[in-house]
This record gives structure tokens, C-alpha cells and sequence, in this order.
């Protein structure tokens, strides 16, 4: 670790000196640059400071200024010549000039004249034109008029009809509606006398069975009251015959008592008979139906027997 | 179903009935009856003898009544009265208190021994329904008590009691580091055991001979197991078998002439072989390569159930025992074992396996319906009693191997719990010639 | 190292599967399923306490000097639930006892099979045959003589532990070597 760590130090160092050494001589190259450009332009600068010594001119001056002297009245003599000979030519040149000018003058009125004239019959023939041709607007406008209106009564003539098949026709269904009605209703009333005659059987026929099964339903919980109550009372002998039956006369006074039991017939030993008498006795006081008309003072009990084990699973 | 189908109709015969003549019996059918225990009161029975009785005769019915599961008896406590004879009893008072029915008794002394009376009457009908006068002999009071038991059971059953019967079972202990095996006999409540046999070594699986004179059972000697066969009058003992191998689950056939067991038909293989008590002849019943063992018959002694692990877990499996193949009987799990047949012949009791516990359950041999009915963790060795009411099994409560019974619907229960020993292999004998 | 089946009857039927016993020989097979598994692995640990000072299933290394002069400490081979075939841990042990056996032919065993209480007693008998009959064949293949073994089966009576939890019933199921003279 620590040997690595020199050896990196180790390799930077030459580079580190390189980039040194590098940096120092561009700093003397540019510093180089630097002094040649002063050298270049302080060469020159040097030779503009000499100018020359002027000592000859005042003597050529004054025969100069002599001579422009005599050329100037030369000069003017020649110009007033010119001039009235300027003048002479211009008055020439004005009167031609107005010759020109007034024959171009009647030149242009009569061009005018016939323009004006050319004009006017243009403008002539373009209202006869339009005349003619506001004539013929009006006459279309005129058909244009003639076949809206057509349409219009036609369209009217139309409306009208209908209006009146519709009014026909709404008049017709609410006719029909209220025959509809009328005959509806009286179906209902058909139905109703018809419901209610059905409905009064029936409840008449369900109050009939009503009764019959109040009676009979009275009469089956008398039953399976008694049953339940000799049931819980009968235990059964091991010795009991798989097709037991034993049926016993019961005689029970108002209120339930039993006051006899008597096996009428039975295929099993004394001891299910006894088992059987004991039962009926030991359920005493009996049940009392519901309704008091179902009592009866004789009863007849049959014993059988559902195999026990068999049943038990 | 059937019971709706049937007051369905009766509903309907009683509307008729209705519509017809308004006077007719209103019919009421009645198709099933309650579930539940017969209401009795066993009164004390009267005594006047100077002393106590050994036995409580009224107490004794009051207990087997109630362990049959078919009664309930009342409380002597809550009796308003006790009385012992006919004309005190009051019948209305018996009825309040829902009694179906009450018995009464006197015992007098008589010679050596006594007279027992008792009276069975209906509290409905303030009928006697039976009646008996019955010489004891000294010392057979309680045998006295369970005849009394028995006709009470029947007159009101119907079925044929068994309070005058037998168990025999299995007790074993440590003595002194070393295992003792005792073979006990005793009667069904658990009174009056004794030792019929004894060994160090184990004593398994014994069984009645159907008169109940004789015990079949598997003993080890000298490290080697033996069928042997022991007279219960004499305590002489026979052996039947002891041939290399197993020696193991004897059976006697219903006319008892015959042993069903199990034997190696080669090292390692146990198969079920019928054995000739008359002629001594062995006859190999099953020739298979798996586990076959736990042989039992029907009544009708023409077919042997048996376990056997040849569809790769132990089922029961039934075979004619005079030629033809073997049925499967059991499909319901993953082990069912030890199958004994109900004396009616249409159910059987087994070991069933469920979740890696085992319970008894019985199983209707038509519909192979099968019901459990007991919740212990190791319940075993399943054998009815004579009547077919009741299965006495063995299990572990507590962390101790006891007895228990349960009726075979499975809603009484009881536990016979010893005060020594671990008890196990119970076996409920037939009815007893001596009248028992 | 699958023990031969039990049954050997009827010769043709087993001697064909001789690799395929547990298949061939169905009364072997491990159809039902194992709730003892669990315990099975506990059995190394808790049947030394039983069975005496050394952790049953420890290698009795093959150089070990003498082994033939010594009878094995260990006498006991463990089954897993409802199985009769030697578990891999135990065939040192048995090829010790060979070894041991092989070598002082006048020494004769008893090979006492055991189960667990989790079955009925007579199919438990015949369970504990098979696990005895398993041992007797693994010995007899080892060049034990067939005289020198005799084999019982007590089933679940006689439990190592009486306990009724499965740490009892992995002790339980067992064949014990008992040396005769």
C-alpha cells in the first residue's frame, strides 16, 4: 500500500516539472513577440519630422496682375457684341414660338370639339341601351311576380287541405277512442261482476274447507298429541317383535282420565303387553283436542314397532 | 320414514273415520316407544329372624336391575313407605313418585335356611304381575337375590335375565418382582370371586365350555404356551395342545365337542385349527401366509370368525367351518379384532381401531352397520353376556387395567374396578345349569 | 438387509421374493400406518435405561478384539408399531450375537417376542412370533444352528414398561435374547 502510494508520487514528479517548464518558456515566447512588433514600427517613425525652405515667389506676381488687365477689357467689348445678337435671335425664336402655340391651340379645340361630339353620342347610344335594357329587367320581374304568386296560392290551397285531412282525421280517432272506452269499460264491469261472483264462491268454498281442516288439523294434533304423550310413556322391552301389533281399547272420561285399557289383540309376549298397558296408563290424564267436539270417550291404539338398531345407524 | 308413513295414514283413517260416523274409536298408532329405563322400587323386604341378614336381598335385585341398564331403580331413601305386604301398599302414593311398577318381600327363616317371598306389581293397574315363594339355602341369599332379579327382568323384559351368571377373567400382578398370573372366576356383579388357577407365567384368553362346566384358556409352561382345558367342579386340567409355536385363542363350539384355535402351521405362521374334543383329531381351517387368530363361532356352529391380516391390515373375516372361503365381514377402519358373535346371531362385538385408540363396537353382520360403543384408549377383549344385553370388556382407567361393561345400544355403562392386580381377558359365562 | 418373511411354507411362493419379501410374503407388510413412529426413534434413547448400561443400536464395532469370545451386553432389538422386520440400528448387534453364537455352538437362546398393548392379545401372540421368527431367521442367516434358538411369544403380557403412553409401548416392542447357559 504504502510502497504503490510512493511509486504514484514518484511518477507525478517528472510530469509536474514538465508542465513547469513548459508554462516558463511560453511566457519568453510571448514576451519575444512582444519586443519584435516594438521594432518593426519605431523604424519608420523616425523620417517624417524634415520639411523643405520656399524663398523665390514675389516677382512673377506683378507681370501677371498687368497682363489679366488687358485681357479683361478685350474680354468685355466682345461680350456686348455677343450679347445684342443673343437678343435679336430671341425675339425670332418668341415669335415663332407663338405661331406654334396658337396654331396648336385651334388644333387642340377642334380634337375637343370632336371628342365632345363623339362623346355625346356615346352617352346617346348607352342610355338608349339602357332603356332597353331596364325594359326587359322589368318585364322578367314581372313573370318572376306572376309565377310566385301561382306558387304561393297553390302552396296556401295546399296548407289548407291539409289542415282539414288532419282535422278530419283527429276527429275520426277521438271518435274511435271513445268508442274504445266505452266498450273498455264495459268489459270491466263484465269482468269485476264476473271477479267478484268467482271470489265469493271461492271464499265461500275455502271457508267450507277452512273449516273442514281446521277440524281435521284439530283433530291430527289431538291424534299426535295423544301419540306423543303415549309414546314418552311407552318403554319398549327388549323382547318386542319386529312386526308388532297390538291394538288396545282406551276408554277415557271428559277430561282425559283413562278409566280402561284393554287389549283387544296382539302378537307379543306379557311383557310388551304389560309395557303397552302401562303406557297408556302412565299417559293419562290424555290430551284434550282443541275443539271440544272432537272428544270421543272410546279410543283405539295400535302398537307397532320400528326396529331401534336398525334405525340408529 | 316409516314412522311418518304410517301416521300419515292413520291421520287420514281418522278423518274418514270422522266424515263416516261420528262416533267411531278415534285409532291412534303408535310406532315407538321411549328410550329409557323402567321406574321400579325394590321395597327392603321384611325380616324378623333375630339377627341382620348376611345379604340384602332387595338391594341385591335394586343393583342388578339397575345394571342392566333397562331399569331405574328408586331410591329407598326417597320411598314414602316400605311396605311388605300386599295390602299396604299404596298405589297412588307409588304413582305420584313415577313408579311403574313396585316389588315387595318377606324372608323367614326355615331349618337351616330361609324362605323368600316377593310380589311384582303394576301401580297402574294395582295388578300383581308376579309372584313366588322360594326356598334358600344358608349362605345362598344372594344367589336367592339374582333368581329374584331374573324373573323380575323377564316377566318385564321379555329377554331372559343374567344376574345369575359368571365372569371369568385374567388377574395378574407383581409379587416380589416376579409376575403372577391368577385365572378368576366370579359371578356377574363381582361378588364371590375365586382363584381357579395360578402360574408365573401368563395365562391368556379363557373361555366357557356352553354349559359352563368347564374353562378353555392358553397358559405358559417352562417358557412354552399350551392349550388347556380345566374343569371347574374337579379343578382338573387337561392340556390340548402344545405343539411348536403358537398355542394361543381357544373356542368352544356351541354343542361343545369341539375347540377352534390357534396353532403354527409352520414357524412363524398362526392359522385356525378345529380340534375334536371326542376324537382328538386336529383339522387345519385356514391355510394362509398372514396373521390368522381370535377364532369364534357362530351360534348356529357351522361358521368360525376369526382375525386375519391378509388384505394387510387386521380385519374380521368369517369361514364355513365344514368347507368354502373366507368372507370379509369388516370394512369400517383399520383394525378389527377379536370378533365374538351376539347369541342371537345377528350382531358382532370387536375391537375397533379409530385414531390409534381401540373401542368396542358391535357391527349388525346384514347391514355391516357398525356402531362404537365405548371411548376408552385400549377397550378389548369384548364378550356378551348370555342374554346378549350387555358386553363385558376389558380397558385402562386410570392407568390401570380394569373391567367395564356397556349394553350393547351403548347407553349404560359400568365399571368393575378390583382393589389388586391388572384385570384383563374377561369372559361372561353362558347360563348356568344350576338354574342360575 | 430385509429379514426373510416369517413364513417360509409353502416354499415356492416366498423363496421367489426373497428380495421382495415385505411384497411377496404379504402378512409383513407395513400397510398400516405407524402412530408409533414418533416413538420409534425415542426407543434408542430410553431402552438402555431398561435394558441395562449401554444404549441399545450402538455399533459393537467389528474390530472390536474378542467379540466372538463375549457375549453381546445388549440382548434387545426394538420394532416399530404393528412391524416385525429388524430395523438397520440392530444388525450389528445381531451379527455380534451370530458372531457370538456361531463360534460357542453349545450356547442356546430363547428369542422372546413382545409387543405393545395396542392390539388384542392373540393377534399381539402372533406378532411377537413374527418378530421372534424375524430375529431367529436374521441369526440363522448369519450361520447360527437352528438347535440353538428357540423362540416364544408373550405378546403384550410381561411388559418391559407398564406405562400406557408411547414412550412404554417403544420399550414394549421388543425381541429379547435370553442366553441360556
Amino acid at each position: 500500500m504504502a510502497k504503490s502510494a510512493n511509486s504514484v508520487k514518484s511518477d507525478a514528479r517528472p510530469w509536474l516539472y514538465s508542465v513547469l517548464l513548459h508554462g516558463a518558456v511560453l511566457v519568453v515566447l510571448l514576451l519575444g513577440v512582444s519586443f519584435g512588433v516594438h521594432t518593426i514600427n519605431k523604424a519608420p517613425g523616425t523620417g517624417t519630422d524634415t520639411q523643405p525652405v520656399q524663398a523665390t515667389v514675389v516677382s512673377q506676381k506683378l507681370i501677371n496682375e498687368e497682363l489679366e488687365k488687358l485681357k479683361a477689357a478685350d474680354a468685355r467689348k466682345k461680350a456686348a457684341q455677343e450679347a445684342a445678337e443673343r437678343k435679336r435671335r430671341e425675339a425670332i425664336e418668341a415669335a415663332r414660338k407663338a405661331r406654334e402655340a396658337e396654331q396648336a391651340r385651334l388644333a387642340k379645340l377642334q380634337a375637343q370639339q370632336a371628342a365632345a361630339q363623339k362623346a355625346a353620342d356615346a352617352a346617346a347610344a348607352k342610355r338608349r341601351q339602357a332603356a332597353k335594357a331596364e325594359e326587359q329587367r322589368l318585364a322578367k320581374l314581372r313573370a318572376e311576380r306572376e309565377a310566385q304568386e301561382k306558387q304561393i296560392a297553390a302552396a296556401k290551397a295546399e296548407a289548407a287541405r291539409k289542415k282539414a285531412a288532419a282535422e278530419e282525421a283527429e276527429r275520426k280517432r277521438k271518435a274511435a277512442a271513445e268508442a274504445a272506452a266505452k266498450a273498455e269499460a264495459a268489459r270491466k264491469a263484465d269482468l269485476q261482476r264476473e271477479l267478484a261472483a268467482e271470489r265469493k264462491q271461492r271464499e265461500e268454498a275455502a271457508a267450507a274447507a277452512k273449516a273442514a281442516r281446521e277440524r281435521s288439523r284439530a283433530l291430527g294434533s289431538y291424534v299426535a298429541a295423544i301419540k306423543q304423550q303415549v309414546v314418552q310413556n311407552w318403554l319398549v322391552p327388549p323382547s318386542v317383535p319386529q312386526d308388532l301389533n297390538c291394538v288396545v281399547d282406551v276408554t277415557q272420561v271428559p277430561g282425559g282420565d283413562v278409566v280402561n285399557a284393554v287389549v283387544k289383540s296382539c302378537n307379543a309376549d306379557d311383557a310388551v303387553k304389560q309395557s303397552i298397558i302401562s303406557a297408556v296408563y302412565k299417559a293419562s290424564p290424555l290430551p284434550q283436542p282443541s275443539d271440544p267436539s272432537l272428544f270421543d270417550r272410546q279410543l283405539e291404539f295400535t302398537f307397532t314397532h320400528e326396529d331401534v338398531n336398525g334405525n340408529a345407524q | 320414514m316409516k314412522a311418518a308413513r304410517i301416521f300419515a295414514l292413520t291421520a287420514v283413517l281418522a278423518l274418514l273415520a270422522m266424515a263416516g260416523a261420528a262416533q267411531a274409536a278415534i285409532q291412534i298408532t303408535i310406532t315407538k316407544g321411549a328410550q329409557g329405563a323402567l321406574p321400579i322400587a325394590i321395597v327392603p323386604f321384611g325380616w324378623a329372624g333375630p339377627q341382620a341378614l348376611p345379604t340384602d336381598v332387595a338391594q341385591v335385585v335394586s343393583g342388578d336391575l339397575a345394571r342392566s341398564g333397562r331399569f331405574k331403580a328408586f331410591p329407598r331413601s326417597d320411598m314414602l313407605e316400605k311396605p311388605t305386604e300386599a295390602a299396604n301398599i299404596n298405589f297412588g302414593n307409588w304413582r305420584a313418585v313415577g313408579v311403574d311398577d313396585v316389588v315387595i318381600g318377606r324372608i323367614q327363616p326355615a331349618g337351616s335356611g330361609y324362605t323368600t317371598e316377593f310380589q311384582l306389581f303394576d301401580v297402574y293397574t294395582n295388578r300383581q304381575l308376579l309372584g313366588y315363594r322360594l326356598p334358600v339355602k344358608a349362605g345362598a341369599l344372594r344367589a336367592a337375590a339374582h333368581r329374584i332379579s331374573n324373573m323380575i327382568y323377564r316377566q318385564l323384559t321379555g329377554q331372559r335375565g343374567a344376574f345369575g351368571t359368571q365372569i371369568a377373567f385374567v388377574e395378574s400382578q407383581k409379587v416380589g418382582g416376579r409376575l403372577r398370573y391368577s385365572l378368576v372366576i366370579a359371578d356377574a356383579d363381582g361378588f364371590n370371586p375365586h382363584t381357579v388357577a395360578v402360574s408365573n407365567e401368563p395365562i391368556l384368553s379363557p373361555t366357557w365350555s356352553p354349559d359352563g362346566s368347564r374353562i378353555a384358556y392358553s397358559a405358559f409352561i417352562n417358557h412354552h404356551p399350551g392349550i388347556y382345558i380345566q374343569t371347574l367342579a374337579t379343578g382338573q386340567r387337561v392340556r390340548v395342545t402344545e405343539r411348536p409355536g403358537l398355542n394361543s385363542a381357544p373356542a368352544f363350539s356351541p354343542d361343545g365337542n369341539r375347540l377352534a384355535l390357534v396353532l403354527s402351521s409352520s414357524p412363524g405362521n398362526p392359522d385356525i385349527y378345529i380340534y375334536d374334543l371326542r376324537t382328538g383329531k386336529l383339522r387345519q381351517l385356514t391355510h394362509q401366509s398372514s396373521i390368522e387368530t381370535e377364532p369364534a363361532w357362530t351360534p348356529d356352529g357351522n361358521n368360525l370368525l376369526f382375525t386375519s391380516d391378509r388384505g394387510g391390515s387386521a380385519q374380521v373375516y368369517e369361514q364355513p367351518v365344514d368347507g368354502g372361503g373366507a368372507r370379509r365381514l369388516t370394512y369400517d377402519g383399520s383394525y378389527n379384532a377379536r370378533a365374538q358373535v351376539a347369541p342371537d346371531g345377528k350382531t358382532i362385538a370387536m375391537v375397533h381401531r379409530e385414531h390409534g385408540d381401540l373401542h368396542i363396537a358391535v357391527m349388525n353382520i346384514t347391514t355391516g352397520v357398525l356402531r362404537v360403543l365405548t371411548d376408552g384408549e385400549l377397550d378389548k377383549s369384548p364378550s356378551f353376556a348370555p342374554n346378549g344385553s350387555m358386553i363385558i370388556y376389558a380397558g385402562v382407567f386410570n392407568g390401570k387395567n380394569e373391567l367395564a361393561a356397556v349394553s350393547v345400544d351403548g347407553n349404560v355403562h359400568q365399571q368393575l374396578t378390583s382393589e389388586e392386580g391388572e384385570i384383563s381377558d374377561p369372559a361372561w359365562s353362558p347360563y348356568l345349569s344350576d338354574g342360575r | 438387509m430385509k429379514p426373510i418373511s416369517v413364513k417360509s411354507i409353502g416354499a415356492g411362493f416366498c423363496v421367489l421374493t426373497l428380495g421382495l419379501v415385505l411384497a411377496g410374503c404379504g402378512g409383513q407388510s407395513a400397510v398400516q400406518p405407524a402412530p408409533g413412529g414418533a416413538a420409534a426413534g425415542n426407543e434408542s434413547q430410553t431402552s438402555g435405561m431398561n435394558q441395562g448400561a449401554m444404549g441399545e443400536g450402538q455399533p459393537l464395532t467389528q474390530n472390536q478384539p474378542a467379540a466372538t469370545e463375549t457375549r453381546p451386553a445388549q440382548n434387545v432389538v426394538y420394532f416399530d408399531f404393528d412391524q416385525s422386520d429388524i430395523k438397520p440400528q440392530y444388525t450389528d448387534l445381531l451379527t455380534q450375537t451370530s458372531n457370538y453364537l456361531v463360534a460357542h455352538p453349545d450356547v442356546h437362546v430363547r428369542l422372546e417376542g413382545y409387543t405393545d398393548e395396542r392390539g388384542t392379545k392373540a393377534y399381539n401372540i402372533a406378532l411377537g412370533d413374527r418378530r421372534a421368527q424375524s430375529v431367529k431367521r436374521f441369526l440363522m442367516l448369519q450361520g447360527v444352528a437352528d438347535n440353538q434358538m428357540e423362540t416364544v411369544s408373550y405378546g403384550e403380557e410381561d411388559p418391559a414398561d407398564p406405562g400406557h403412553n408411547e414412550a412404554a409401548w417403544a420399550k414394549n416392542r421388543r425381541v429379547v435374547i435370553v442366553y441360556l447357559q
